[in-house]
């Protein structure tokens, strides 16, 4: 057998056989270069997070607001999910989701209600980073902050104030095995 | 006067083993990449998302007629029963959608209400969902 190998390897290098060892290295090279290309092309991720986040926002702010007044979120006892149908398991604590709802005074200085929020509490962190301006974040989730203009009620008077809602998206969509 | 090597391959020979190696090295490449653009797993993805967008988007009552045409072609070739390409978990909620006889990708959806499947048109690709409020 290593008679034969060794005979063989002579004749490559007497002739320069068109089936050397750089022949086969050269189409491994290319077919490598290829298949990761293939794979990098048909293995994109189509990232939706920014769109989810605009339309959980917008979902939010036309939930609680009716016809722009505010009445229910002022309660003691109000419950955002099962308000605006929002379901537990993606708005669970460790989620990939984020709610965050306020209400402030019309000039956006004085909290009246907060607290409000929905999901997994410590993307409020990474929302802050990934937004604050000339960040590139691409591992943190993509989050939207919204204002409304609103009314509330207090003491029996409506007043003007702005409804605010942070909302982050961590989502990301895969593959079951089965 | 012969050309025959001592193993007995010709310079023939030789010429026709490179081309062959050659030849099925570049289909087998071409191959792969057919199956791989051809867009069964972009196309999974693709309408996964999608739909799990128009849940999102959809108010109890809601109605969602969606042409899948290129899903029912997908999983008639790989042998995929029609009413299993779209699958809404509720449970995790989330959509599963696949063509092939395994596996399936899968989209959360953020919304609390009820989806249907209702109608799975047998061939034509319309697939038609309900959504409905939970207490409904």
């Amino acid at each position: 057998m290593e008679h034969l190998y060794l005979e063989w390897r002579i004749k490559m290098h007497k002739k320069g056989s068109l089936l050397s060892i750089w022949w086969i290295l050269c189409l491994a090279v290319i077919s490598v270069g290829i298949v990761a290309a293939v794979i990098s092309y048909s293995g994109t991720n189509i990232d939706l997070r920014g769109v989810e986040s605009n339309l959980l926002t917008s979902k939010v702010i036309n939930c609680l607001s009716e016809d722009g007044l505010v009445s229910k979120m002022l309660e003691d006892k109000f419950n955002l999910a099962d308000y605006c149908a929002l379901n537990k398991v993606a708005n669970s604590a460790d989620g990939d989701y984020l709610v965050a709802v306020r209400i402030l005074d019309k000039e956006g200085k004085n909290m009246i209600k907060s607290g409000i929020d929905v999901g997994n509490i410590a993307l409020k962190k990474a929302c802050s980073i990934s937004m604050s301006k000339g960040t590139i974040a691409k591992r943190y989730p993509v989050c939207v902050e919204e204002n409304a203009s609103i009314q509330y009620y207090k003491n029996g008077e409506i007043k003007q104030g702005i409804l605010n809602v942070l909302v982050g998206s961590t989502q990301e969509a895969g593959r079951t095995p089965i | 006067m012969s050309n025959l090597g001592k193993r007995g391959f010709s310079d023939t020979a030789d010429n026709i083993i490179f081309i062959a190696v050659t030849v099925a090295v570049m289909l087998a490449l071409l191959g792969f990449a057919y199956v791989q653009v051809s867009g069964i797993g972009i196309y999974e993805q693709v309408y996964a998302k999608q739909i799990a967008l128009l849940i999102d988007q959809a108010e109890p009552g809601t109605t969602i007629t969606l042409h899948m045409d290129k899903a029912v072609e997908f999983a008639k070739k790989n042998d995929r029963q029609i009413d299993k390409i779209v699958i809404i978990n509720g449970d995790s909620k989330q959509v599963e959608v696949g063509f092939r006889t395994r596996g399936s990708y899968y989209m959360p959806y953020i919304s609390d209400y009820n989806i249907f499947v209702v109608k799975p048109l047998s061939q034509d690709g319309t697939f038609v969902f309900r959504v409905e409020n939970k207490n409904a």
